[in-house]
């Protein structure tokens, strides 16, 4: 957002300013980076040849021994098999189950000697703590530990010549709204480390209504406009349950996508069962919802 | 310096989204607050006497200057209109 002024003044010299704020989107790539995230030990869809970009994340405390790129079965199927050579890396603190958690300074270096195990050629988007406004919320995370952490990655994504940027719960609660839950700009707003590291912002966001893109995630492209940023979607997706609706919404996700981003990923998983969700969501791509998200004949 | 300040009655920038490539415009309009408003009557008599009082309303306020807008991003090119100094044309490069 821009500020337009005009002074204004009689005859005396007493003067008044106007001002007026002005919003120029920041205008998506010709080419925007479709992509996806899957498991190592699994293989996208068959029609997928090849890949853009692709979305991968660490656990909490995994840093806390060594990591290499050919030691991440997924990066290198992405790289090798599918060609990608942009990367959106996510990394967590040392102890997930302590809100003031970072990364201890030898984490930090054995972060850095991951990133020089990436092949030369690899554009790299880092990011910490993936998805954390969900965490600040329920006191998993704090923000001084949110705001440390995202300056260790940071630094050391700048020191290694890569990106960095958020990624954010898509969904967020405000307390003070009806409905509470939605794409609420103020506490994205709120749950920001410092704006001067970010050379993206990003969210993920599900879609397990099949809900039209636009105008339901319109917000996360404008909140990436009023920073000044371009936009990443670390994760996106719609349930596999009505598979002609999965593929419907995959085409419409495309649309938006190529429209308002400049990365994009279809998290193509299914969410480990757990005794409080015996039946997790299966976000997987099928053939026919892989042609329409990329795009295929 | 004398007086108050002007007042800012009409701000509105349209459209307050514009693309790269885009247009749109800012009117600004001003009123003085020391302006005052005078009566000025004149009498008409005929020639049996009868006379008519004609009324009319004089605003006298101070003549206001709009100033070249401004604004910090380079790409915001904005130009006066020629026959409207209230009136901004905006195009974003």
């Amino acid at each position: 957002m821009v500020t337009l002024r005009r002074t204004i003044r009689d005859s005396q010299g007493n003067a008044v300013q106007a001002t007026a704020e002005l919003t120029i989107p920041t205008p998506p790539p010709a080419t925007p980076k479709l992509g996806a995230s899957f498991k190592g030990t699994e293989n996208l869809p068959a029609p997928v040849t090849s890949l853009a970009t692709h979305r991968f994340f660490f656990q909490p405390g995994d840093f806390l021994s060594s990591k290499t790129w050919s030691g991440q079965p997924a990066l290198v199927k992405a790289y090798g098999q599918y060609g990608c050579r942009c990367f959106s890396i996510s990394v967590k603190p040392d102890s997930g189950s302590n809100p003031s958690s970072t990364l201890s300074s030898a984490s930090q270096a054995r972060l850095a000697a991951f990133l020089d195990t990436a092949p030369p050629d690899a554009e790299l988007l880092l990011t910490f703590f993936h998805e954390h406004d969900g965490d600040l919320r329920d006191g998993s995370l704090t923000q001084a530990a949110y705001d440390i952490g995202s300056k260790q990655v940071a630094d050391i994504a700048h020191a290694k010549g890569h990106k960095y940027g958020p990624i954010h719960n898509g969904m967020v609660y405000d307390p003070a709204r009806t409905p509470k839950w939605g794409l609420w700009p103020n506490i994205w707003a709120q749950n920001e480390a410092l704006l001067e590291l970010y050379d993206f912002w990003g969210a993920d966001c599900y879609s397990d209504g099949y809900e039209n893109p636009s105008p339901r995630m319109d917000p996360l492209r404008t909140y990436a406009d009023s920073l000044g940023l371009p936009l990443l979607i670390g994760e996106l997706a719609s349930p596999i349950d009505n598979a002609a609706a999965q593929a419907t919404w995959a085409g419409k996700a495309r649309t938006w996508a190529l429209a308002n981003t400049r990365w994009a990923h279809w998290w193509s998983s299914q969410v480990n069962a757990t005794v409080s969700d015996p039946n997790p969501t299966n976000y997987r791509l099928t053939d026919a919802s892989a042609r329409a998200w990329f795009g295929l004949p | 310096m004398t007086g108050t300040a002007p007042v800012v009655t009409q701000n509105v920038l349209s459209p307050s989204t514009v693309q790269v490539g885009g247009t749109g415009t800012w009117r600004t309009v001003a009123q003085d607050p020391d302006a005052q408003t005078e009566t000025i009557q004149r009498g008409v008599v005929d020639s049996q006497g009868n006379r008519t009082v004609f009324e009319a309303t004089l605003t006298v306020s101070d003549p206001l200057t709009y100033e070249s807008p401004t604004c910090d991003d380079p790409r915001v090119q904005m130009v006066v209109d020629a026959g409207d100094p209230t009136l901004v044309h905006i195009t974003i490069t």
